[in-house]
């Protein structure tokens, strides 16, 4: 891919044949080159609007912008299609000034109309987006107002503890595409895979040449992107692989230049391969992911008693888990908050643990996991080992996924599962939806329309107060109480976070591995690929 | 049977014995985890065949699998064959409405996807299940799986019988079909499903890994030879842990074992037109 001049050859081999060769060093090659990323799926549709899955979202993110961007490295907001943004003293007024001569990758110029229209589109019930919950504050839908032709500002009806960061992830769309579907309430039936790609636009970095259904996305530079020589490299691809191990042995074959998701024994395969194809492997260290033991509270009698979850959280060993089935790619954990959001970790949690008491003779109960997941198998036969050591029978019954979910989600039948869950952000606001007793993935007993148990209504008043305050130490006490009711409570048992693993080719420039979003692909257009040349 | 045959039956019946003395003659206890040996290769002290990443004895699984998987596939088949036997005979005896029935619920049963009917019936059972009575279970689901295959080859053979001479000679003597069905349509029809009861049995062996991975199988600390199997099955298993894979040429030296004697048996009863689609 990244194409070496004979000139310099002959350069090499001239120093070579002197006996003196010459340093080598990489230097960028702009507007070379394609990059091939081998991903798991397919998209489902090319509405970012809509998008819920991680395929469609990072196959989305690739041509579409927002007026602020977080930067993967320092986690920090900054002003992405806005050229300053800033948030008022008392957190509920933020200002966005939009950047000079933004356009769409079809040409038509992007203005502080498509911003509006867009956050209109968010906050419509019948667009189905799903980012509308978090777009409303104290009950209020957010405001926006156009103060001038590139002037916003976004009205709270109360503080936001992140500011600038709601508008990050809000893809601004073009009004004068999308407004007819809009105003016929089809918005979420508009952009699907049958759509001709010529009538899609976005202000991202790329835009979608062509899609081989099933075998890739193939993306050419955005020509009106508003930055100077970006991106840097020419054409993109995303290759869909059926699975792990699929995508693996692509990217080891020479295939791909880019592979991310895959797990730690993958890791070793890679690893394999690294020095001789010239491949380079990231390990970031634990991830914003965390595995664990699931309860059924919402139910009667489901879940076994209190005392009988506190010695099974004593039981398990975690270290093993890490060991064994992450080949030492994990972290154990204590409570949810992986060691990758270390700041807002409650690190006196080990204590709720130490207890002495001894739970009654519990009758067997089962645990569900996913059949598919090798690493969750295993994990479910460590776990069925220490409680048996404890005195705690467990069934480990293997169910396919989508029978699993229906269980746990739809059904609520079941006592116990395995399952993982990823924090959206580092912040506890990520975790709103969880640990809200109403929220939708507050898995334990989701959708509560009151709070069924005290803790669990401590808990909801503990997490808004994080999500509106605007003292940070405050929002840690707040939070690290909401882990200690958690580990007292043990409505889940957390096990274990994988690290975040990616690999790409060694002469891929430009990458600012990330925790948060794609790995690497969150700052795509400053990738490029390297020549090798002398000094 | 030829010596081929003879020495095929002779090492089968030899496999079985040894799975059915596998609680007795295992090592250590197949869902025992050392996790201090997990990933030990073969040869290490105490492990003869290696230890998987949980550190569980490869050898005491192979055993101890062997004893869930053979004895499973094996009754499997002998329910399927003689469900379907007895059903396609009977549709060969009763024509009319009946046998259409018969051989329509055949026909469907071979149309429907079995891997989502097998979902759906797991969706009815109740989610704890004893290892014993999950082995029954995944026994009658395969069993219920596979008579229509026996139900057409039983009806393909007994209806080339039903009309010859001698059976209409017992019809004329006042032969009732329940004899006629003992002692001329079965008689006809068992040489063929003996030998499809040898060439599907492995088949059953190997569906048990399917089970297992919707969720109808054994629980992973219960071993079988199909989680053996899926286990072996990880790119990154098969490329640093290769030896996991050494189960492999023992259940492929049992189906060629069943191989040879149902090919044996089929050249010995009846080298006929059935058997010769059969092989």
């Amino acid at each position: 891919m990244s194409p070496v001049s004979r000139p310099m050859l002959r350069r090499e081999w001239l120093g070579f044949a002197a006996g003196m060769p010459f340093a080598r060093r990489a230097v960028a090659d702009p507007g070379s080159g394609v990059l091939r990323v081998a991903v798991r799926a397919d998209v489902r549709s090319f509405q970012p609007l809509t998008a819920l899955d991680d395929p469609t979202r990072t196959a989305l993110a690739l041509c579409h912008a927002g007026l602020v961007r977080t930067n993967g490295v320092t986690l920090q907001p900054e002003p992405y299609l806005a050229e300053r943004v800033t948030v008022s003293r008392d957190g509920k007024r933020i200002s966005a000034t939009l950047r000079a001569g933004l356009r769409f990758s079809d040409g038509a110029p992007l203005t502080v109309d498509d911003v509006v229209f867009t956050f209109a589109a968010h906050l419509d019930p019948k667009s189905g987006s799903p980012q509308r919950d978090s777009l409303i504050f104290g009950g209020e839908p957010l405001r926006v107002e156009k103060r001038g032709p590139r002037d916003l500002e976004f009205v709270l009806n109360q503080p936001f503890a992140l500011g600038a960061r709601i508008l990050d992830g809000v893809a601004i769309l073009p009004r004068h595409r999308l407004e007819a579907a809009f105003r016929d309430g089809k918005l979420n039936e508009s952009w699907g895979l049958g759509t001709p790609l010529g009538e899609l636009a976005g202000a991202g970095p790329y835009r979608i040449a062509e899609h081989k259904a099933g075998i890739g996305l193939f993306y050419a530079p955005n020509p009106h992107y508003f930055r100077p020589k970006s991106p840097q490299i020419g054409a993109l691809s995303l290759l869909f692989s059926a699975g792990e191990d699929a995508q693996v042995a692509r990217f080891a074959a020479g295939e791909a230049d880019l592979v991310s998701g895959f797990g730690a024994g993958n890791y070793g395969v890679i690893e394999g391969y690294a020095e001789r194809r010239g491949l380079r492997l990231y390990d970031l260290g634990a991830s914003l992911d965390y595995s664990f033991v699931l309860f059924n509270l919402g139910k009667p009698d489901a879940a076994p008693p209190i005392a009988v979850r506190r010695a099974m959280a004593r039981a398990i060993d975690r270290s093993a888990i890490a060991k064994l089935v992450y080949r030492g790619l994990a972290a154990p954990l204590v409570g949810h908050v992986t060691p990758g959001r270390g700041e807002w970790m409650n690190r006196n949690l080990a204590r709720a643990f130490e207890s002495a008491e001894s739970p009654p003779p519990p009758k067997r109960f089962t645990l569900l996991v996913n059949s598919g997941n090798p690493a969750h198998m295993q994990t479910a036969s460590i776990i069925e080992a220490d409680c048996a050591k404890a005195g705690i029978p467990v069934a480990v019954v293997a169910l396919e996924f989508r029978s699993l979910v229906d269980r746990v989600v739809n059904r609520r039948d079941f006592e116990a599962a395995i399952l993982s869950l990823r924090s959206g952000d580092l912040d506890p606001v990520a975790d709103m939806n969880v640990m809200l007793s109403s929220g939708q993935s507050h898995l334990w007993n989701p959708r509560q329309a009151t709070p069924a148990t005290a803790w669990e209504a401590e808990i909801d008043g503990l997490m808004r107060s994080v999500a509106t305050t605007l003292d940070r130490p405050a929002r840690k006490k707040a939070f690290d109480r909401v882990q200690a009711i958690l580990a007292e409570q043990v409505p889940w048992i957390p096990l274990v976070s994988p690290h975040t693993l990616f690999a790409a080719r060694r002469d891929l420039g430009g990458l600012r591995p990330s925790l948060v979003g794609h790995p690497a692909l969150w700052n795509v257009e400053e990738l490029h690929w390297l020549r090798t040349t002398g000094r | 049977m030829n010596a081929q045959g003879r020495l095929a039956l002779l090492a089968l019946a030899a496999i079985y014995g040894i799975a059915l003395l596998a609680p007795w003659i295992v090592p250590h206890d197949p869902a025992a985890q050392y996790r201090d040996s997990a990933w030990s290769p073969p040869g290490t002290p105490g492990f003869p065949l290696g230890a998987d990443g949980l550190g569980r004895d490869q050898l005491s699984r192979l055993l101890a699998g062997a004893r869930v998987s053979l004895l499973s596939g094996t009754l499997a088949a002998a329910v399927a064959v003689a469900v379907g036997g007895t059903l396609g005979s009977l549709a060969v005896l009763a024509r009319g409405g009946f046998s259409a029935v018969i051989l329509r619920a055949a026909d469907l049963s071979m149309a429907v996807p079995w891997t989502y009917a097998l979902l759906a019936l797991r969706a009815a059972l109740p989610l704890q299940l004893p290892p014993e009575r999950v082995f029954w279970a995944v026994m009658a689901m395969l069993g219920l799986v596979g008579w229509a295959r026996a139900a057409r080859l039983a009806y393909g053979v007994a209806a080339g019988v039903r009309d010859r001479d001698y059976v209409l000679a017992s019809r004329g003597f006042g032969a009732r079909s329940g004899y006629i069905l003992r002692h001329h349509l079965l008689p006809e029809a068992l040489p063929a499903l003996g030998v499809h009861f040898v060439l599907a049995a492995p088949q059953y062996v190997l569906a048990e890994t399917t089970l297992t991975f919707l969720g109808l199988g054994f629980p992973d600390s219960y071993p079988s030879w199909g989680s053996l199997l899926a286990a072996a099955a990880r790119l990154d298993t098969l490329l640093g842990h290769g030896w996991m894979l050494l189960p492999a040429p023992v259940f492929a030296g049992v189906f060629l074992c069943y191989h040879t004697v149902g090919v044996s048996l089929a050249q010995r009863w009846q080298p006929g037109p059935a058997f010769q689609a059969i092989r």
